[in-house]
């Protein structure tokens, strides 16, 4: 499988392999992967945009590092906020946000709020529950970014995210 | 950020009507988020057998979309908790 993918599944694993009462250090570590799942999931799609020959994978492997956490949100948050830029609008052909990108870019913020809790926050404490919650909403954000990936709104967003001077304000 | 900003998001959220999941209470605090943007956190306490995962989704792109109107554009973290009998953790 592919690393989103383990990361996905590890998530799930971490959060119901107690069968009562799981650790907080694994319910944490189970908010954490699924960040990643989703990060590492949009990173790869992007960088496969960028570098598209079949010998690139080192070239992605390093255009990979220079993702920045930050800027990935904020240019989430305005896809999630249907606010994007007046500068790339044109290049949407005058369609609205699909609800699938909206979701998916709603998903990245929420997710990467809740690895920085469960990874810095000691005093923050999750239930299980809660962290099922969050791995189902990663899940749909696979499941929404399949529907969008060879849209246009998905090569914006990815194009948007890459991006780690404001081009588009 | 306003002081109030918790206070006045609580009231709405228990202002808002035709929610797909009934919340029994709900728990706001306002702060700074990881990136250091304004944010507020909610917290929605419903009963154990609401867990149709469409219907959270939805609940939260609401509350999302409440709390940014009458904050002028704050981001709210929504998570889901069970009001009562939630599974502690270790």
């Amino acid at each position: 499988m592919s690393l989103p993918a383990d990361l996905r599944a590890q998530a799930r694993l971490l959060a119901t392999k107690a069968s009562r009462r799981p650790k907080q250090a694994s319910l944490r570590r189970s908010v954490s992967a699924s960040y990643y799942a989703l990060f590492h999931l949009l990173v790869s799609e992007a960088t496969r945009r960028l570098i598209s020959r079949s010998d690139g994978d080192e070239l992605r492997n390093c255009l990979s590092r220079a993702f920045d956490h930050a800027t990935m949100k904020t240019v989430a948050r305005q896809f999630a906020s249907r606010s994007i830029s007046p500068k790339l609008k044109p290049g949407l052909n005058g369609q609205d946000l699909q609800d699938e990108i909206v979701s998916v870019a709603a998903t990245f913020v929420d997710l990467q709020q809740h690895r920085h809790e469960a990874d810095y926050d000691v005093g923050r404490v999750f239930t299980r529950p809660e962290v099922l919650d969050v791995i189902s909403d990663a899940e749909v954000a696979f499941s929404d970014w399949k529907a969008v990936r060879n849209t246009v709104q998905g090569d914006a967003f990815l194009g948007r995210v890459h991006t780690t001077q404001p081009v588009f304000g | 950020m306003s002081t109030d900003t918790a206070r006045v998001v609580q009231t709405q959220l228990e202002r808002m009507s035709g929610l797909p999941v009934p919340v029994r209470s709900w728990d706001v605090k306002d702060g700074l988020d990881a990136t250091d943007d304004p944010a507020v956190w909610v917290w929605a306490h419903i009963g154990s057998e609401q867990s149709d995962s469409d219907a959270l989704r939805c609940l939260k792109a609401m509350v999302r979309e409440r709390v940014r109107e009458v904050t002028d554009g704050l981001w709210a973290y929504v998570l889901i908790r069970e009001a009562e009998g939630t599974e502690g953790a270790a």
